[in-house]
């Protein structure tokens, strides 16, 4: 490119950019003409500056200072005053932070106070990725996140003032034990809900590992160190790079071992990166053993990337099959929120047996759902199909084994009655007189007669005396096996005969149908009289006719006409 | 020590035309800007978050014996302070990246504060190298972004030791701009 290109381009750019979008293509129209590399070779221009990339906006000079002092470390902040803090003792660094313990003097209380580390103190990106950790966390109000007191800016420090908690960190406690499942249980628990509350506000913790949780004397978590593992620094080269993965230019940030395959990966995030994290500190605190611990960091991650987790492993088994789940390498197939541990966790507390930790508890609660439901569908089906299901019946002549004649009305009668009212339930099928008559003999084989005449059951009943006391004995028995369903004697009184009758009616349904509906009932009742004087004549009169000659059917009409003179209304 | 009346006497030779005057001051002025980035870190008063300028400034009144320098020789130091920060910030660059590639090993367990300073590091080796290119096609406008963004200067600064106009030194950036974010995106 010529010099007096060079300057054309610069003037024309100049031009360009001092009008508004809208008026550009215009004068690009104009200024370039036909020479398109000249007006492509401009539009490059106009698009790099608009896009305002963030490159040599912020001046080095600082950074540069920084670098060369890096070396020597900041002279600690113990003994020192920032506004009303009292700087105690210094307990820890990590991340981009350092944390002390200090004195608020005008509430006489202990904070802990987190500064950035020496290298970043006058770094403006990493003062704002502070500043929004605190406004992620002061998002969050919950038992097992360390809350924060305050952002401030004194003093030329930027620093968070949290509570001070007083415990043991896990990575402290992990040195010198594992966890009995109880105890694994409940501190896994309260990480998982303190994880659950980050979640359900967007906030994803990216750096879970014993380090940042706290465990106080009374076994109480609270989980440090919110929204911090963030990338800071913007790419040069892609400046619209995805906030959300772990380091825009791949740099692996942290503690290799906690991290999940698609963090090292540098993918997008997501709150599964955390289970992943979440899963590797259970499996650390029920084994013992962080299942990728390597030599190097590098066999760590090959480690974390590609090998599977031991086929076994000593521990609660309960327990680690929640790590296993939490530890895939596919977070597809990862628990898919912290809820769904958190069930897992609580089961495993309360020892559910290991069906209910194989699946995913939504999926469980869906399949017990959908159980039920069938379960209930089946047992309505069963019990409508009991309810309208037809049973069969047959109703053998009453045997007068009493030998006294003078009752044998009652016989026939009864038989022929008892068929006839019982056939008015359509849910029993009654095997008509004309077949069941020849069964009069005294012995009688019930489970043959049931089969020759095709039923479910045969009802058989004797009339006998127990002193002079006439008493009908009766039998319900079940064809199929020989079941005697029901057995029972009764005493016959002809004073009494129809509630008898009706007694007898009523419990052969009742025996007979699963359910007995009050409508059967008093259908099958019905159109009877309610004069007993009358029902006993008429039971006569069926008799004469049953068994009809002349003289007979005299008798039957003369009896007939008494149970009609008997009945009023009739 | 009295290197500041050396230093003054340097910048007086080398602004009348010494090359040797500017070889002995080089380092003269490194260990300076070393002392104070020291300090700036040490500094927990109420002045720990001066302008970036200020602190270039802070370091030339420390330097110089301002009694027998003229202006010219302020521009002159910052000039110097500029293309050495940009010097040293390459060199530390340089080494964080071989550091970074030396290994073998993949490099990780990094602190968040190491990356951030090694994203910096790749950014400015980045940008050195196409910086070097537009000093080919436009030395000033190279000139102002070592000004502006190495050590800091205002626009008026820059105007300043440059001997141009603001709105000049505007227009030098605001193109500079454009052409480094092209480079960077499209020039690989």
């Amino acid at each position: 490119m010529g010099n007096e290109d060079w300057v054309r381009i610069e003037e024309l750019f100049h031009d360009a950019i001092a009008l508004s979008v809208a008026e550009r293509a215009e004068f690009l129209n104009q200024a370039c003409g036909e020479n398109h590399q000249l007006r492509t070779e401009l539009e490059t221009y106009i698009a790099a500056y608009e896009a305002q990339p963030e490159i040599i906006e912020e001046p080095v000079f600082n950074f540069g200072l920084q670098a060369m002092a890096q070396m020597e470390s900041r002279p600690s902040l113990e003994g020192t005053s920032i506004g009303l803090f009292r700087i105690l003792q210094k307990l820890g660094e990590g991340g981009m932070g350092e944390v002390y313990l200090a004195e608020d003097t005008k509430l006489d209380r202990k904070v802990a106070l987190k500064f950035l580390v020496h290298g970043l103190v006058n770094d403006h990106s990493a003062k704002r990725q502070l500043k929004r950790e605190a406004q992620a966390v002061a998002k969050l109000d919950h038992p097992n996140i360390c809350p924060v007191h305050g952002f401030e800016e004194q003093d030329g420090h930027s620093f968070i003032v949290m509570p001070f908690v007083e415990g043991e960190t896990l990575f402290t406690l992990l040195k010198n034990q594992t966890f009995p499942r109880e105890r694994a249980a409940h501190i896994a628990i309260q990480i998982a809900s303190a994880l659950a509350d980050a979640h359900a506000h967007g906030i994803i913790h990216r750096d879970i590992k014993p380090k940042n949780i706290i465990i106080s004397a009374q076994d109480q978590v609270k989980v440090l160190d919110f929204g911090l593992a963030k990338s800071v620094a913007k790419n040069v080269l892609n400046p619209n790079a995805g906030e959300s993965r772990g380091s825009s230019l791949g740099l692996v940030v942290g503690t290799v071992r906690y991290m999940s395959p698609e963090q090292l990966k540098n993918e997008r995030l997501d709150p599964r990166t955390d289970i992943f994290s979440f899963g590797v500190v259970l499996y650390e605190m029920i084994t013992g053993q962080n299942p990728f611990a390597k030599e190097t960091d590098a066999e760590s991650i090959s480690a974390i990337l590609t090998t599977d987790l031991p086929d076994k492993a000593d521990g609660p088994q309960g327990l680690l099959e929640i790590a296993r789940k939490c530890l895939s390498k596919d977070r597809e197939r990862r628990y898919q929120s912290v809820n769904e541990i958190l069930i897992d966790l609580e089961d495993e507390l309360l020892g559910k047996k290991k069906f209910w930790q194989r699946r995913s508890s939504a999926r469980l609660r869906t399949q017990i759902a959908l159980a039920t439901l069938l379960l209930v569908i089946i047992a309505t089906a069963i019990v409508y199909s009991a309810m309208t299901r037809v049973s069969t019946l047959a109703v053998l002549p009453v045997l007068n084994l009493s030998g006294d004649q003078s009752i044998d009305y009652l016989g026939d009668g009864l038989t022929d009655t008892l068929i006839q009212r019982l056939s008015r339930l359509s849910r029993l099928k009654v095997s008509p007189r004309t077949l069941v008559v020849e069964y009069k003999g005294s012995s009688r084989d019930l489970g043959a007669i049931g089969r020759t005449l095709g039923v479910e059951m045969v009802f058989a009943s004797e009339i006998t005396k127990r002193g002079e006391q006439p008493v009908l004995e009766t039998r319900l028995f079940r064809t199929k096996d020989g079941a005697m369903l029901w057995n029972e004697s009764r005493n016959l009184n002809p004073a009494e005969l129809l509630s008898f009758h009706e007694g007898l009616c009523n419990t052969i349904a009742e025996k007979s149908l699963f359910f007995l509906r009050d409508s059967e009932r008093n259908l099958m009742l019905s159109r009877q009289t309610r004069n007993p004087e009358a029902f006993r004549h008429y039971l006569i009169a069926r008799n004469y006719w049953i068994n009809r000659n002349r003289e007979n059917i005299r008798l039957a009409i003369e009896h007939g006409c008494g149970s009609f003179r008997t009945t009023p209304n009739c | 020590m009295d290197s500041s009346a050396d230093i003054t006497k340097l910048l007086i030779n080398w602004g009348e035309g010494d090359q040797k005057a500017l070889e002995q001051l080089i380092p003269l002025v490194e260990q300076e800007l070393r002392r104070i980035a020291h300090n700036q870190m040490r500094r927990e008063g109420p002045g720990h978050t001066l302008q970036t300028g200020a602190l270039v400034n802070e370091a030339y009144l420390r330097l110089v014996d301002q009694t027998r320098v003229r202006w010219q020789n302020r521009s002159h130091f910052f000039a110097i302070a500029a293309k050495m920060m940009r010097r040293i910030l390459l060199n530390y660059s340089r080494d964080r990246d071989r550091e970074k590639r030396g290994g073998g090993a993949v490099q990780v367990s990094l602190t968040e504060a190491d990356a951030i300073i090694e994203e910096r590091a790749i950014e400015i080796l980045a940008l050195d190298e196409a910086l070097s290119k537009l000093e080919l096609i436009d030395e000033r406008k190279c000139r102002v972004v070592e000004l502006r963004y190495f050590a800091g200067l205002s626009v008026e600064e820059t105007s300043e030791v440059l001997g141009v106009s603001a709105i000049t030194v505007i227009r030098d950036w605001n193109m500079a701009k454009a052409w480094l974010a092209r480079e960077l995106t499209y020039g690989k």
